[in-house]
């Protein structure tokens, strides 16, 4: 079981949240010229880090907020938790 | 607030158990600012509660549920007018969720202990007290948890559609304080 520090509500178990999978996909653009790869691409191409995974998740059952986590896969523990919309923190040295 | 008949009861060694209907409405006002918070303050006559999970109250109790959404512990009717006049020039609405909710005020020493069977939510009195709300899961339910100023008591706020879930919880959770 993870708990994870929601950035509104603190820390929680991970029964409270849902996992929204990857964060940071960036929707391709102009969409009329995007091309059939690209389009795939931004689908259903995901990647699966052995490492830090930069995610979204959603606290269902608590303040509803989408927010992003840092986790390494192999040990699960979370590095950083930030806001939708803020970049990616700086992790060199753990990644 | 005037406190309605109580729906169900139970009573345990060290525990009291009250359902009750509450009125209830929600909030939302999209991305408010410090001015309309103060706003909304000046018209309820308290602080508003806009830091996260925490209660304030006067003559209406409030609640943090989420950025810019608020419980109000009152029907939509009494509140409209005060709600509509502090957001003047906001986006944002008001609805009655009376017909949602049933209230359960869990009282006496075994409450916390009680509660601890029901949901992971730390609530010991050193990180959760009176002003202070949470949402979890309690007994598999989305629950509003809200800490009483005697530190002996909560409130719990729940889908009126589980009551009978809840009210079975109760009843099975509280045998082991009967031993
Ligand atoms: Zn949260």
């Amino acid at each position: 079981m993870l708990l994870i520090p929601c950035p509104w509500c603190g820390p929680r178990d991970e029964i409270e949240f849902r996992c929204g999978g990857q964060s940071h996909i960036q929707r391709p653009e102009p969409f009329d010229a995007v091309s059939d790869e690209a389009w795939a691409d931004y689908l259903f191409t995901r990647i699966n880090p052995k490492g830090v995974s930069y995610e979204r998740w959603l606290h269902v059952f608590g303040c509803r907020q989408w927010f992003n986590v840092a986790r390494d896969t192999r040990t699960h523990e979370i590095h950083a938790v930030y806001r939708m919309g803020e970049p990616k923190p700086d992790l060199r040295g753990v990644e | 607030m005037g406190e309605s008949t109580a729906l169900w009861t139970l009573a345990a060694p060290g525990l009291a158990i009250a359902e009750r209907q509450t009125p209830a409405s929600v909030l939302r006002i999209r991305r408010p600012d410090a001015a309309v918070i103060r706003a909304l303050g000046e018209a309820f006559g308290l602080s508003w509660p806009a830091a996260p999970n925490t209660v304030a109250e006067g003559a209406v109790r409030i609640a943090w549920l989420a950025p810019g959404e608020w419980l109000l512990f009152a029907s939509a009717e009494p509140v409209g007018e005060p709600v509509a006049t502090a957001c003047e020039g906001w986006l944002h609405h008001l609805s009655d969720v009376t017909a949602g909710y049933r209230l359960w005020r869990i009282e006496g020493p075994r409450s916390r202990d009680l509660l601890a069977k029901g949901a992971a939510l730390d609530t010991h009195p050193r990180v959760f007290r009176s002003g202070q709300c949470a949402q979890t899961l309690f007994a598999k339910v989305h629950a509003l948890v809200i800490p009483d100023r005697s530190g002996d008591a909560f409130d719990l706020l729940t889908d009126v559609s589980f009551a009978g879930h809840v009210r079975a919880w109760f009843i099975d959770a509280a045998e082991e304080f009967r031993a």
